[in-house]
């Protein structure tokens, strides 16, 4: 798994997002779309595509996408 | 009555609740993303409760691990379908999967114990937060409907279950 390539599938669940907001430093919980239903739907992506499962406490010690990167990449 | 599902227990709202809902619901978190501003009183609160309880409306109050998370209803249940809402106790909650939880256990009540096809809902256009939930709810946007303020959805049974497939799918795994 490539930073890249996880940032791209990260976008990839956001349907009204402008992608250029999306980067590894941003601040995910600041994206207009975000939700409840954001978080699980980001869940279930790292679950089906890195067959690892996130739970709500990894989730809330992260921040920015690359912070989850790093989550997934020590797990 | 009681539903349990995904680490969530919705109760449906008592006579006893009212304060406790009277007090979310006049707070500033909830007031300002109401339809109506206006500050409910006891009497209004009591009002409201012998309006709504009957079988053509559904409030229930979720809670997840011993603490209240806020109040998820379907009202006006006319036919199949019937208007959605939720408000909740605290921001605290507001971008946590409990949320989703909730509402997962409450559409699975509407759609499988209910037996509706749809849920109507509408949302302030500024609550970017409330209309991409209820997109990835598989809500779909009432065009005709929806004006300068409001966003109007629709959730059918089946976008709703084709949409939330892999969210259900994970909190059975994790829950």
């Amino acid at each position: 798994m490539t930073r890249e390539e996880f940032l791209k599938g990260f976008q990839e669940q956001f349907d009204d997002t402008d992608l250029s907001l999306i980067n590894l430093e941003t601040n995910f919980r600041e994206l207009d779309e975000w939700s409840s239903m954001m978080a699980l739907i980001i869940i279930a992506f790292i679950d089906e595509n890195y067959s690892k499962t996130l739970s709500g406490e990894d989730f809330k010690n992260c921040t920015t996408i690359e912070d989850l990167f790093q989550l997934l990449s020590n797990k | 009555m009681q539903k349990n599902k995904f680490n969530i227990s919705l109760r449906r709202v008592c006579y006893s609740d009212l304060e406790l809902l009277r007090n979310w619901r006049n707070s500033d978190f909830v007031n300002k993303r109401m339809v109506s501003n206006e500050y409910i009183t006891k009497e209004m609160q009591e009002k409201w409760f012998d309006e709504i309880n009957n079988e053509l409306n559904y409030y229930f109050i979720g809670e997840y691990k011993n603490e209240k998370v806020g109040v998820i209803n379907i009202r006006n249940i006319i036919e199949n379908s019937g208007e959605g809402a939720i408000y909740l106790a605290s921001e605290k909650f507001e971008e946590s999967s409990i949320v989703a939880r909730m509402i997962l256990c409450f559409n699975d009540f509407v759609f499988d114990d209910l037996n509706l096809n749809f849920i109507f809902s509408h949302v302030k256009r500024d609550n970017k937060k409330a209309i991409s939930s209820t997109i990835a709810q598989g809500g779909i946007v009432n065009e005709e409907k929806s004006t300068a303020d409001y966003v109007y959805f629709t959730i059918s049974r089946d976008n709703y279950k084709n949409k939330t497939k892999k969210i259900r799918k994970i909190l059975n795994k994790i829950s």
